[in-house]
């Protein structure tokens, strides 16, 4: 609600009594007008003219509460995605939200949205038509739910606004089914607007700010750009579940209240358990380790995994979806990396393949990149990586873990090299990874560990783990960890276990590099960071 | 000179004795001496007669002495060798560490039957190279240079598909090369979607090198020298060659089958009744180039008998 402009002249500082008097009367006149308009219904508008000739086909449907009213239930729906050129001269019904409504006189012109669909409809005053049932129509309000029946008809010019250019809907009904409130805390409209970089002065360049968005969730996830990265999001999860099973891997679910911490130790959330403490699990690892001890070959699982990192990064988040795997091999721990190498590949085939829409509708609001990639992926060893950061100029010690803006620029030198945004480095310094990992064979230096990287992040840090108990202790002490914090681990493996390599991702941070939006929250319908823990 | 035109008289007359002037502040005896001195000249000769006396005494001596000397000596020449060998090795690393091509002091150096490829600047420590090529045209000719030169200038081949493209050529199975031990070269191949073969070798500092046929210039620098057909010194020769490979790179990019017809044509006059192309020796970088070019075409290029019998020839070695 607006408030009148302070008028300056009068008073020097601060508000006059007076003022302040003339405003709160101001706002009680805007909240009562406000009230009167959405208790009047269509029926009321009747009484500057005579008799309407569209009663009945217009107004409130009131509360649905599945009565069974045949009549209504009798109604075939069509979806918005599908009024195309042949449903032309057909009656058909749609719902949908309301998303702009424009009255012109005599006529109306609404837009119906229905996810990211949307179609024009028209409503004009003729001899079944009436002058309320126009007046209904551009009164109702914006992102207000309506079932509309209308004939759909062709158009000479193609209409640029909506997503069905090909055909508008002639508004025979109009029913209002759950109506939005007057004022929307951001527009539909200004949220999804494409980013440009530069102003470009034509037209309107409102934008919504992050944090609005997010306070806002549920009106934010009705952009188009949203309903599409999550559905990539779920495709993402779908197909990391089926490459896999195929695979010949089991589904496995480990538990997220766990006694001690399982990686490193740090960073753990810690709630309270009846009379002591537990902690929020950090890391599947263990019981995913602990799967493959009991001879379940290979596992694979998809959970919330909690960080209790006070980072405020683009790239982290406290709690995150984790498809995590764990693969037992014959001899050579490579076999894990081609087999997790391979789905990277697959599930960027297949959303390459079956989430091109998408993919378009993410570019359309957000310009990057299509994301590109090798079959079979690109494998690069650390030294190489640290020579090629030495020839661009980076000073670098052998057995330096890469930094992040080293990270970065690898990507870049990478890309420039091998057309590659999806690559594997493998046998990491020793001394720069956790105790458990397998020390290489050939190299002291080295491990057998490997990193996986997306547009220059990481997103994958695994390792042939060690099964040997003996050396693990023995490993744990070089590295100074407590064995006694560590015993159930080390327990684990007394009873034989296979060789086995492993790793996890963040489903989050995947979808993000992916499509090369820059901030993770956008890829985490509600996010929780160490600032937000709402909505 | 019996007849002459003109008649000069002699400018300086050398018979007549030069006027030395009085108040001269040096006095120089004359250099040559045109008279007189026959005396002078019989004492040199006996000082050399006593000279060889004396020399031929020496050697008598030293044949004399030899016997118990020899082994000395050889324990000298032995050491000079020594030296030798370690100032070679040492001027070897020398030139390791500048990375410079010293074709020269290689082919001093070896016989000509040991092939080596001369250190690559270009290339540096690491050895990765990458080329992006379209599956519709697989660079043929990188994979029969990879199969000959097994074993003068290992090289590892592996390739990859990249996202813009579905799937790589159907041949894409036999661009693979295991190499045992250190490979001289790594290549990796990606089946892209480009307009032409493309090798990149450092992105920082180096431009891609465009074209199949560039390619092969470039490997025909890096490999073994005896694929070097740019080092040779006949440079007529070196010109005929570029211009087949010219002509290579226009029949892939032509896409007229008039001129295409007259590319081939063009390739059937540069081997003639040759074995190989341009009457090379043996199999070189320009038979190669031909033959990958006029595979790529496949069917539709219509070879004259010669020309189909040396394309046998060429998958002989080549596949």
């Amino acid at each position: 609600m607006t408030l009148k402009p302070e008028n300056a002249a009068e008073t020097v500082d601060g508000k006059s009594k007076k003022q302040l008097k003339k405003e709160a009367k101001d706002a009680e006149k805007a909240a009562k007008k406000e009230a009167h308009k959405a208790s009047r219904g269509a029926a009321e508008e009747t009484e500057d003219s005579g008799i309407d000739v569209s009663e009945g086909k217009y107004g409130s449907l009131g509360m649905i509460q599945s009565n069974g009213d045949s009549q209504l239930a009798a109604r075939q729906f069509v979806h918005v995605r599908d009024l195309e050129n042949n449903k032309a001269d057909q009656i058909v019904w749609v719902r949908g939200r309301l998303h702009t409504s424009r009255a012109k006189g005599k006529q109306c012109f609404i837009v119906l949205r229905q996810q990211e669909f949307t179609v024009q409809g028209l409503l004009a005053v003729n001899d079944t038509i009436s002058k309320q049932f126009v007046k209904f129509a551009s009164n109702v309000t914006k992102e207000s739910i309506v079932d509309v029946e209308a004939k759909v008809s062709k158009v000479p010019k193609k209409i640029e606004s909506c997503s069905q250019k090909d055909v508008e809907l002639h508004i025979l009904q109009l029913w209002t089914v759950s109506s939005a409130k007057s004022q929307l805390p951001l527009l539909i409209e200004d949220a999804s607007r494409p980013v440009k970089d530069e102003e470009e002065g034509e037209g309107l360049n409102i934008r919504v700010n992050q944090d609005t968005r997010l306070d806002n969730r549920v009106l934010d996830l009705r952009t188009p750009a949203n309903q599409a990265i999550f559905r990539i999001e779920a495709g993402v999860c779908q197909l990391f579940r089926d490459i896999l099973t195929k695979k010949g891997f089991v589904e496995i679910h480990t538990p997220k209240i766990i006694s001690a911490a399982s990686e490193g130790g740090a960073n753990v959330f810690t709630v309270s358990y009846f009379k002591g403490s537990a902690y929020l699990a950090q890391s599947p690892q263990l019981y995913k380790q602990m799967a493959i001890a009991a001879d379940f070959d290979k596992v694979f699982t998809v959970g919330a995994v909690f960080r209790a990192e006070d980072s405020n990064t683009h790239r982290h988040l406290t709690e995150f979806v984790g498809l995590d795997l764990e693969m037992a091999f014959k001899y050579h721990y490579h076999e894990v990396v081609d087999t997790i190498g391979n789905t990277f590949t697959e599930i960027f085939r297949g959303l390459r393949d079956n989430f091109a829409t998408e993919i378009a509708t993410v570019g359309q609001q957000f310009a990057v990149e299509p994301f590109q990639f090798l079959d079979p992926p690109l494998k690069l060893e650390f030294p190489q990586a640290i020579a090629m950061l030495r020839e661009a100029g980076v000073t670098i010690g052998d057995e330096d873990d890469l930094s992040t803006p080293d990270e970065k620029l690898l990507g870049r030198l990478v890309k420039a090299k091998y057309n590659t945004d999806f690559y594997i480095l493998d046998k990491y310094p020793l001394a720069v990874r956790p105790f458990y990992t397998m020390p290489d064979p050939n190299n002291k230096k080295a491990s057998n560990s490997y990193d996986m990287f997306m547009r220059g992040e990481e997103i994958l840090s695994g390792a042939q783990r060690i099964h040997d108990p003996e050396f693990l202790v023995e490993r744990a002490k070089h590295h100074a960890v407590d064995l006694e914090k560590i015993k159930a681990y080390i327990d684990a493996f007394r009873f034989g276990c296979p060789p086995h390599a492993g790793g996890g991702i963040g489903m989050e941070r995947v979808v993000m590099l992916y499509l090369g939006l820059d901030n993770i929250r956008k890829t985490s319908m509600f996010p929780r960071d160490p600032k937000r823990i709402t909505p | 000179m019996s007849v002459c035109m003109y008649k000069l008289r002699p400018i300086v007359n050398h018979d007549d004795p030069l006027p030395v002037p009085s108040h001269n502040m040096y006095n120089m005896k004359p250099v040559q001496q045109t008279a007189g001195a026959q005396g002078q000249e019989k004492t040199s000769t006996s000082v050399a007669t006593v000279r060889l006396a004396d020399l031929s005494g020496r050697v008598q001596e030293l044949i004399q002495g030899s016997k118990g000397d020899m082994a000395a000596l050889e324990g000298r020449q032995e050491d000079i060798l020594k030296k030798l060998s370690k100032l070679r090795i040492d001027i070897e690393e020398l030139r390791a560490i500048l990375r410079q091509p010293s074709q020269v002091t290689v082919g001093s150096l070896s016989t000509p039957s040991n092939v080596t490829c001369p250190p690559c600047p270009e290339i540096g420590d690491s050895p990765d190279i990458v080329l992006n090529a379209n599956p519709a045209y697989p660079p043929f000719s990188v994979l029969g240079l990879v199969r000959v030169w097994h074993a003068s200038c290992p090289i590892q081949l592996s390739n990859h598909t990249h996202s813009s493209v579905k799937e790589g050529p159907s041949s894409a199975h036999t661009f693979v090369n295991n190499v045992t031990g250190v490979p001289k070269l790594k290549i990796t191949l990606i089946w892209k979607e480009v307009a032409e073969t493309e090798l990149v070798t450092n992105p920082v500092k180096h431009i891609t090198v465009q074209g199949e046929t560039n390619v092969l210039r470039f490997l025909s620098r890096v490999g073994p020298s005896n694929y070097a057909y740019e080092s040779s010194s006949n440079l007529s020769q070196i010109t005929l060659l570029d211009e087949v490979l010219d002509n290579c790179q226009r029949l892939a990019r032509s896409k007229n089958v008039k001129e295409k017809q007259a590319i081939i044509r063009t390739f059937n006059a540069s081997l003639g009744k040759n074995e190989w192309m341009c009457g090379q020796p043996t199999l070189s970088i320009i038979d190669t180039a031909v033959w990958s070019v006029l595979k790529q075409q496949g069917s539709s290029a219509s070879l004259t008998q010669t020309l189909t019998k040396w394309m046998e020839r060429c998958d002989a070695v080549l596949l």
